[in-house]
């Protein structure tokens, strides 16, 4: 007899061969950043030095394998730990408070660093996060892109799709044109419109 | 045998408990040869006692512990019997649809 | 690897320049359209080495490279439950003596996601470079689902292409990849293979790639829900096999008369040009006869494969299987060996190339050695011929007149022969072992590629052609010299006493002394307890040919005046020795005899090259002619018995 396990698979990150996220569901963890404490089965593997360094990112665990551990070799053996430790999420816990504005700041930086952001990017534009308070975020947008029309609906929409897939209880996101600073430019859904 | 194959033939398809109810009193444990059309189900155990290898292509076939499953229609003469389960539609034969155990709500 | 082990060695893949390619997915998973795509006609059609598995396998140019494609059988799993998943595995077993592809590409269904990513679990532990081709992503939008095919990638570590059929754009992206197997990115860690493992690795990359599954598909199950009704399911079904089996029966019958004729016309025109004698018989009779044998056949296979690929395209194949599954369970069998079989009714050729549709080997061997069984059309000239001398015409058995009754007999006592053989086959197939689970998939109604079936009638033409072909016209010009020789010069005619203008004497004087006439009397104590003399073995022999030249054959031994349709010399033929010389040879003992010696004997030298063709091997045909043999021989002997104390 068995519960099921928890989903899980491994990402590559580019450039970092021994590095790989392990995406898990949102809320599993309910933090970001690196922990304090960890079930036994990834902490032996801690105080052995096959992983190096380990974090907590909203929707994966990253793991960095010192050499010679390779994840070609050690991956299986790393699943199993890592499957196990999830199936105790009360083992973990975070090293700072693991408020959940945290795992929110930490989820908006990661859709900036990823597609959404390059996307701007990729148009002239940039987006940096400028406050997260109570499941509300204020993203600052510069460049060619505030005056984009399509910024309006496609840039916005798909910022808060990206943030609310690795933070369901997001509450708004706010962008700022930082052309008129402190002007709100355009006030998004105070409360979410889809749910999980 | 080539080696992935040996390696999957080891596999062992562990039956489905759920976390929260495990036992729950409200649901009713039958087969999937017993359903009805039109019924839905979640695959609690597969195989039971027959053929290790038809259990591990069952569960190949989506089969697996903790799926749902639906009831879809029966041939003429009763036998075969269409399931959808993981989205898409097969036809099994009750000797097969005998070998998965499913609990439904009652 | 040893080289030199491996039977396909010799094949242009062995030049390491080109890059090996195998096509892996589930069934319907648009692999075969997939491996059309990419060869077109350059495909052909092999035996993997002792199994009866067809092997597809073909090359394809991309871009500047040529890369040959080899399109396996469809399978769910690489955990083997049967020779065909076999096949699977060791092709994708760097161990195994087959040629080990460079790169693998496996074809997932995108509607069908969560069952075709456990076969993509399994494929990745190959170790061998993997490429993705998602399929029907035009499906699932139309059914809406929806997927994200960038995050797929990223979390399965594998180039992911989406392809749709017939979009020509699609398949330059793949094209590119294709050259290159071992640039192909591969996963940083492969996936888990225990079964709760593999279910949490899939639900986690499914939601990775924002996988929303679709919607049951409305046309399909509206549609079903008149074809799977146990009324109008049955109804229809009947009616689409009835049109299916005149298609073959009737309208391929002008188009073999017009062969025929054509032939018919070709021989003429040798008999005009060349002179009369041994030379011009051997062209007109032997050699266009046998093309004209061989080419007769081709009308009835590309309908029967136009039918079969269009019905197997559409999705009603496996309804109709679905639909007949109990009834042809009873043999042994599972639903789509009906096709095969009713096929048969026509030709057994056509219906044996039809068992290439059913998936498990055990099955294909099992309809293979039935087919036979059934009652083809070339049985029919000789049964209208002997029940002609069997019954008068006019008797009437109650309401029905007798020859039809016999006939009808005839027909229901093949096809209840062929069920029990059938049965008894896939009997011994299954050994002692357990038995193979059957389960069988119902894809949603889909529009074939017109470029699919068209690859499919060449296909099979062509093999038939190039591989049987051979056969059927090596066993004609057999028999025609065996019947025609030695020579007879008009000297020697002469000296026997024989008028050279009467074309029928010449003839009848020629077979009664040729070799045939001589093997006719060597076996004659064989056929002794059937009542058959040494004149009805020359025509037993002659139609191994083909069953109906027993007419003509008698006929012309009987120096009737119209060897087709000689039922009055017939007649009028009497045993020429032995103690009870001077009685008629065809008595209705000795009739029934030879009519239920017909019905099984495997009286045909194309069925058997046929046999040799998609069995792979000489094994099956030399055990179907055998068993057909000895179970006609005892069967005959049975109805002359039986007939005999009735009379």
């Amino acid at each position: 007899m068995s519960a099921p396990l928890v989903p899980l698979h491994p990402e590559p990150v580019a450039g970092d061969d021994h590095t790989l996220r392990w995406v898990v569901p949102v809320g599993v963890l309910d933090f970001v950043g690196a922990p304090r404490e960890v079930p036994a089965c990834l902490q032996t593997l801690l105080d052995d030095g096959t992983i190096e360094a380990l974090a907590v990112e909203p929707a994966a665990v990253r793991i960095r394998l010192s050499a010679p551990a390779s994840w070609r070799v050690d991956g299986p053996r790393m699943r199993a730990a890592v499957q196990e430790a999830l199936a105790v999420p009360e083992q973990w816990s975070p090293v700072g408070n693991g408020s959940p504005d945290e795992v929110l700041r930490m989820a908006v930086q990661e859709v900036i660093d990823g597609d959404v952001g390059a996307y701007v990017r990729s148009h002239g534009g940039d987006v940096a996060l400028l406050e997260v308070h109570d499941g509300e975020v204020d993203v600052r947008l510069s460049g060619t892109c505030t005056h984009c029309p399509a910024s309006d609906v496609t840039l916005t929409d798909r910022f808060e799709t990206a943030v609310r897939a690795r933070y369901p209880a997001l509450r708004a996101v706010r962008a700022r044109d930082d052309t008129a600073p402190g002007g709100v430019r355009r006030l998004l859904s105070l409360t979410p419109l889809r749910r999980r | 045998m080539s080696m992935v194959s040996t390696h999957l033939r080891q596999r062992v398809i562990e039956s489905y408990a759920p976390r929260e109810h495990a036992s729950d009193a409200a649901s009713a444990r039958t087969t999937l040869a017993e359903l009805g059309c039109g019924r839905r189900a979640r695959i609690v155990d597969v195989g039971g006692d027959a053929d290790p290898a038809t259990a591990r292509r069952m569960f190949d076939l989506g089969f697996a512990p903790g799926v749902e499953v639906e009831v879809l229609r029966r041939a003429p003469l009763a036998d075969p019997v269409i399931f959808r389960i993981a989205g898409y539609e097969i036809a099994l034969r009750r000797v097969q649809a005998r070998c998965i155990e499913v609990s439904t709500p009652a | 690897m040893n080289a030199g082990r491996s039977k396909s060695r010799a094949s242009v893949a062995t030049l390491r320049a080109i890059p090996r390619l195998a096509l892996v997915g589930s069934p319907n998973s648009g692999k075969t359209t997939l491996f059309n795509a990419l060869t077109g006609l350059r495909a052909k059609t092999g035996n993997y080495p002792g199994v009866t598995v067809a092997r597809y396998e073909g090359t394809g140019r991309v871009a500047d490279h040529e890369v040959v494609v080899e399109d396996l059988p469809g399978t769910y799993s690489l955990d083997p439950i049967s020779p065909d998943e076999q096949i699977v595995t060791d092709v994708l077993d760097p161990l195994h003596d087959v040629d080990t592809p460079d790169g693998l590409v496996v074809t997932l269904d995108a509607t069908t996601l969560r069952r075709s990513l456990g076969l993509l679990s399994h494929v990745l532990h190959t170790g061998l470079p993997v490429c993705v081709v998602l399929t029907f992503t035009d499906e699932l939008t139309r059914r809406q689902g929806s997927l994200d095919v960038d995050a797929l990638r990223r979390a399965l570590g594998v180039p992911v292409v989406s392809v749709v059929a017939g979009r020509r754009h699609d398949l330059s992206e793949l094209r590119e990849l294709l050259p290159d197997p071992q640039s192909w990115s591969r996963p940083p860690v492969l996936p888990p293979t225990g079964p709760s493992e593999v279910s949490s690795w899939i639900a986690s990359v499914l939601s990775a790639a924002r996988y929303v599954m679709p919607a049951v598909d409305e046309r399909t199950r509206r549609v079903d829900a008149v074809l799977l009704h146990p009324l109008w399911g049955t109804l229809v079904f009947f009616a689409t096999m009835f049109a299916f089996f005149q298609v073959i029966f009737t309208v391929a019958a002008p188009l073999q008369d017009a062969l025929e004729r054509f032939f018919g016309y070709l021989g003429s025109l040798v008999d005009a040009y060349v002179p009369a004698g041994w030379l011009g018989s051997f062209l007109s009779d032997a050699l266009l006869g046998g093309v004209g044998g061989v080419l007769v056949f081709l009308p009835q296979i590309a309908l029967l494969f136009l039918l079969v690929s269009l019905l197997e395209g559409v999705g009603y194949m496996s309804r109709a299987a679905f639909l007949m599954d109990r009834v042809m369970s009873k043999a042994g069998l599972e639903g789509r060996a009906f096709v095969a079989l009713l096929s048969s009714l026509a030709c057994a050729v056509p219906g044996i190339m039809a068992t290439r549709t059913l998936p498990s080997a055990r099955d294909r061997i099992a309809t293979m050695m039935a087919a036979p069984l059934m009652t083809c059309s070339a049985r029919l000239p000789v049964y209208v011929l002997l029940i002609g001398l069997l019954v008068e015409p006019g008797t009437r058995l109650g309401p029905v007149g007798a020859q039809g009754a016999v006939m009808f007999g005839l027909y229901l006592l093949g096809a209840v022969s062929a069920m029990v053989a059938a049965w008894a086959f896939s009997r011994i197939g299954r050994g002692s072992g357990p038995l193979l689970p059957f389960y069988m998939e119902m894809p949603p109604y889909r529009m074939p590629s017109a470029r699919s079936v068209a690859l499919s009638v060449w296909g099979a033409c062509q093999t038939f052609l190039r591989k049987v072909g051979k056969i059927i016209l090596l066993t004609t010009v057999v028999l025609w010299l065996l019947l025609n020789l030695p020579a007879r010069g008009a000297a020697d005619l002469r000296a026997a006493g024989v008028d050279t203008r009467d074309d029928a004497a010449v003839s009848a004087y020629v077979i009664d002394h040729s070799y045939a006439a001589d093997a006719g009397r060597f076996v004659e104590p064989v056929f002794q307890p059937l009542g058959f003399d040494w004149r009805i073995n020359i025509g037993v022999l002659a139609s191994l040919s083909a069953r109906e030249v027993f007419v003509a054959t008698l006929g012309q031994v009987a120096a009737a005046e119209d060897p087709d349709n000689p039922s009055t010399a017939l007649q009028d033929m009497t045993l020429d020795e032995g103690p009870r010389a001077g009685e008629p040879l065809f008595t209705p003992p000795v009739l029934a005899a030879l009519l239920v010696f017909f019905l099984y004997a495997l009286q045909c030298m194309s069925t058997v090259g046929v046999l040799r063709r998609e069995s792979g091997s000489w094994r099956w045909p030399a055990i179907a002619f055998g068993y057909l043999f000895v179970l006609a021989w005892v069967m005959a002997l049975t109805a002359r018995l039986v007939v005999g104390a009735v009379t």
